[in-house]
Order: structure tokens, then C-alpha cells, then sequence
């Protein structure tokens, strides 16, 4: 159970928007910090700040300390015990396009096929795409049934000439948890005749903070994740990688603190994949406040989360469902998603009914939510998005739905 | 802090009512405009007399209530004139069309249809 005075903890609640509760059903978007969080970010700005892996003197040496052991707890977060296979970087987006410049540049040549599916988040498909243009190598696309199963059997490709697979944990707009473990079952299955293994990318922008992810057990060779969904600051995220395939990772970004030496003629660049990876000044409080959010989460337990997700996504799918104009998107059962809902109003577009809403104090999403291609395969323009969070009530609930009557009354709908 | 209540019954009377939103078999220009962060989409056809003058528009629209309505009132506006005000109108010429006082990002909404305007060009023949 989560303590029902939890919103307490979040300043940003105590305020009125437009003279109403602000009733924030954006989180799939971005959640929001809680006070633990932006205390310790403030004493480690206060009492720590200097730049880390640099300098020999005192706030340096402490900063160096904080950072590591930030990656530490990251680490232990998402379910590996060895530090180094996590990569600070400035969110899931950077992530996704560091594994395809430092692993995709090196390791993917002309004729290989990439495979995603068709209900990715643009930041997991255009790195792909780009990959895939640069290199001569065929991109590949799954595609997913009306529950958002991944259509592995209509696949008709040449699997001895596969060597990427990136799709989403949790799908941003359907908001189904995909089941990982079958899925990279299944692909490797169908590669082991030609004794190929291809690499494994999952984007865990939409899990990790939903449910307790143990990346170890999941089969895959990397996982991307972003701070700002996880009651963390903006700028931060994470990147896992296996480190069974450290040796196959390049490059990513060059500068500062990548390095073992540099002449004018040649540079040599650090062989531990943290330091080769974070070229540049890290963001140390970022990287602060992402282990500080990790730690708010953990106390209050990922199960208690997805527990109150799933029961109030069920409350909300039965009340929207109530309302005769409402089209859902992706399966009504909400046993195997997370407390996501992508709808429409029939007669109300969805920008419309997002604006009106706000005037309510109910913050939700509308448009294509960085998912174009599977809203252009369903004729879709733009759907309406309303996304659940450890801090969110029935109340909040109550108000979407009241705020969808109001919306309903000017419009004229029925 | 604005209070987003725009809907008025002129604004919801433009959307419900829009004649010009039809498909011109013969047209004269064509144009396009979206807004790639919400949807909204107008491709915008005018059929002219061998003055320039507006004789006809058809659009077809994708998106809120705002864009299109916005696109209804301009269309209403043009009918009769010459095609040389296309260049002449701006973003605050739109913005003054109805009172009401539009939020930045709903702003973009309604220009959508000046901006499938200022894209006009000839149909090929």
C-alpha cells in the first residue's frame, strides 16, 4: 500500500492550477521530483560540487565518491551488482543513440538487418533507421497485433543476417508490458540454425520506475532509461550494458576524461567502457538525484507501485469505458499494462479535449506521442494519453472523467 | 495564468460549420501546413477567376477544433478577394479574426491554415 498522504512529499501539489488541484495524469511524459529528491541534489550542490575524476583536492575527491556510489545504487536499481555496466548519460534518447554509434558503427556492416518493432517511441527507432542508412543494412520492422503482440511469426527475414533487435519494455502509447524473456527466446530461436545471436536493446524508458526490472534476467545486452520518468531530474538517464560485450563497444562522444593519452598524431582511449563512454563533465547532480530517486522508490517498494498502477488503471478503464464516445487503444484488460490509457473521444479531437481538461487542473497528453508510424498504420492523427503514478488518487481519476463531461457539454457530444 | 476557455459558441460555431471544407475537383493552388506536435494538418485548394480572384476555396483538415475553426473563418474572409492578400495577412490578422485570447501553443493551432496559405503554388498542369 502507498501512504495516501504520499503527494505531501511533492511540493509541486501543494499549487493550484487555474484555482483547481492540479491533477497531473502526464507521467508517462515526465513524473514529478519528490522533496527527498531535490534535498539531496541541493546538499550535494552545496556541500559537494566540483568536478569529478579531475582534481586531487578535497570537494573533488567527495565528488568523485558521490558519483560512483550514485552508480552503484543505479545499478543495484535496475538488477545488476556490477557498477560498471551502468553509463550515466542524459537520458533513454542518448542512451539508445550512444549503443548506435559506439556499438552499431562498429559492428553492423552493409547487408545486416536491425529488427524493431512498429510501436516504438521515435527515440528507439530513428537511431536505428539512421544506423541502418549509414551502414547499408536493412532495417526490419515487427509488426504488433491490436493487443500489441509482437507478430514474431510473420517475420520473413533472413535471420543469419540479423544482428540488433531494439523494442520497447513498455510500450508509451499502448502502455502493454511486453513479455522480454519469450520475445528474445523466440528471435534467438529462430538464429540458432544459422548460429547467429543477435544484441539486444530494450528500451526501458517506460518500465523501470513502473516495476522492479532485474536486467539480468530479462536476456538482453542493453537497457535505456531516463531520470525524468523516474521521480529524477531532466538530463540524467542511464544505459546498461552486458558486460560480456565490453569489447565490442567503440566510441561515442569525444573529449575530456575518455581518454589514456592524446598526441597530435594519434589518441588512445580508456579502456574501461564508464570512462570511454562519459567523455566530457558527467552531470554529477544529476546522477545524484537519480540515485536519490532510486532510493525513494525503493523505500517505497516497485510491487506497492505497480500494485496501486494496476488498480487505479483499473478504475480509470471502467470509468472511461462508461462513457459512451470513448475509443481505447491497445487491450482493455489492464492485467498485462501498465497505468497507461491511450483513448479518444468520439467528436472531440483530442487537442481539444486536452486544453479543456487543463482548465480543469488535469494535465494529460494528446498527439502522436513520439509514436507516428503506429498511429499512420491504425489512420490514426492523434489520440488522447492519460498516465498513472505512484502519487496519483482516485480523485485524480474522478477529475478526468468530470473534466471529460465538461468537454462532452461543449462540444455537444450526445 | 490564462485560463484556456476559448471554446466560446462563435469558435464551436465555426467548427461544427464549415462549408468550405470540400474537395475542389478544379482548382487553381494548392497548399499544405501541419503541426507535427499535434496533428493538426490543412491542405488548402483555391479556384480563381482570370482576375486572381478568389472564387472558390476547398480544404480538407486533420486536427483540433481550433485549427480548422480558425481555417472556416479565414476561408469565409478571402472569398471574392484577390490572391495578393495571401501576402498581406499575418499572424495577428488570424489571431483578431474571433475575440479570444489564445494560448502560445494554441497560437500555432490557429495559424495552421494562414501557413497551408502562404504555401500556395500553382497547380501543374
Amino acid at each position: 500500500m502507498i501512504d495516501k498522504n504520499i503527494k505531501k512529499q511533492f511540493k509541486i501539489f501543494q499549487q493550484k492550477v487555474y484555482g483547481k488541484p492540479l491533477r497531473y495524469l502526464d507521467n508517462a511524459a515526465t513524473t514529478q521530483m519528490p522533496n527527498d529528491v531535490l534535498n539531496e541534489i541541493f546538499e550535494y550542490e552545496t556541500k559537494y560540487r566540483a568536478n569529478v575524476k579531475r582534481g586531487n583536492h578535497y570537494l573533488s575527491e567527495k565528488s568523485t565518491e558521490i558519483y560512483e556510489n550514485a552508480r552503484k545504487t543505479v545499478a543495484d536499481f535496475i538488477g545488476t551488482n556490477i557498477p560498471d555496466e551502468l553509463i550515466f548519460t542524459s537520458g533513454a534518447t542518448d542512451s539508445l543513440n550512444l549503443i548506435a554509434r559506439a556499438w552499431g558503427d562498429k559492428n553492423i556492416s552493409e547487408g545486416d538487418i536491425i529488427l524493431v518493432s512498429e510501436i516504438e517511441h521515435h527515440s528507439n527507432f530513428i537511431p536505428w533507421f539512421e544506423l541502418a542508412k549509414r551502414k547499408n543494412a536493412k532495417l526490419e520492422i515487427i509488426k504488433v497485433d491490436n493487443d500489441c503482440n509482437f507478430l514474431l511469426n510473420d517475420l520473413d527475414i533472413d535471420f543469419s543476417k540479423l544482428k540488433l533487435v531494439a523494442f520497447t519494455h513498455v510500450s508509451n502509447v499502448l502502455g502493454v508490458v511486453n513479455n522480454v524473456k519469450n520475445i528474445v527466446k523466440s528471435i534467438k530461436k529462430k538464429c540458432e540454425p544459422f548460429d547467429v545471436t543477435p544484441r539486444f536493446v530494450l528500451d526501458g524508458a517506460q518500465s523501470v520506475s513502473h516495476f522492479g526490472v532485474n536486467v539480468k534476467s530479462l536476456g538482453v545486452d542493453f537497457l535505456a532509461f531516463s531520470g525524468h520518468k523516474m521521480c529524477a531530474p531532466f538530463g540524467i538517464g542511464g544505459l546498461y550494458i552486458n558486460r560480456d560485450i565490453f569489447d565490442e563497444i567503440g566510441e561515442y562522444k569525444y573529449g575530456g576524461g575518455m581518454i589514456d593519452s592524446v598526441f597530435l598524431d594519434k589518441c588512445k582511449y580508456n579502456s574501461k567502457v564508464t570512462n570511454r563512454l562519459e567523455a566530457g563533465t558527467p552531470n554529477v547532480s544529476g546522477a545524484v538525484g537519480l540515485a536519490a530517486a532510486c532510493k525513494f522508490l525503493n523505500n517505497i517498494g516497485l510491487d506497492n507501485i505497480f500494485d496501486h498502477e494496476k488498480e487505479l488503471a483499473s478504475i480509470m478503464m471502467n470509468k472511461l469505458r462508461k462513457i459512451n464516445e470513448t475509443i481505447i487503444y491497445g487491450p482493455v484488460d489492464v492485467k498485462h499494462k501498465s497505468g497507461l490509457i491511450t483513448f479518444n473521444i468520439g467528436g472531440i479531437p483530442p487537442h481539444d479535449l486536452a486544453t479543456i481538461l487543463d482548465t480543469e487542473g488535469v494535465a494529460i497528453r494528446s498527439g502522436h506521442h513520439c509514436v507516428m508510424p503506429w498511429h499512420m498504420e491504425q489512420d490514426l492523427k492523434t489520440t488522447a494519453r492519460a498516465s498513472l503514478y505512484l502519487y496519483n488518487d482516485e480523485e485524480d481519476i474522478d477529475a478526468l472523467i468530470s473534466g471529460i463531461q465538461k468537454a462532452k457539454k461543449i462540444f455537444k457530444v450526445n | 495564468m490564462t485560463n484556456n476557455n476559448f471554446y466560446t459558441k462563435e469558435l464551436l460555431f465555426y467548427f461544427k460549420n464549415q462549408p468550405y471544407k470540400k474537395v475542389l475537383t478544379n482548382f487553381d493552388y494548392v497548399g499544405e501546413a501541419g503541426n507535427d506536435h499535434c496533428g493538426d494538418n490543412i491542405k488548402v485548394t483555391l479556384k480563381v477567376d482570370k482576375n486572381n480572384k478568389i472564387e472558390d476555396i476547398g480544404y480538407s483538415a486533420d486536427g483540433c477544433a481550433v485549427s480548422q475553426s480558425y481555417m472556416s473563418m479565414l476561408s469565409e474572409r478571402l472569398i471574392g478577394k484577390d490572391t495578393s492578400i495571401i501576402d498581406k495577412i499575418d499572424d495577428s490578422f488570424v489571431k483578431n479574426l474571433i475575440d479570444i485570447e489564445l494560448t502560445p501553443s494554441r497560437e500555432k493551432c490557429a495559424t495552421v491554415g494562414l501557413r497551408a496559405l502562404k504555401n500556395l503554388v500553382q497547380k501543374s498542369r
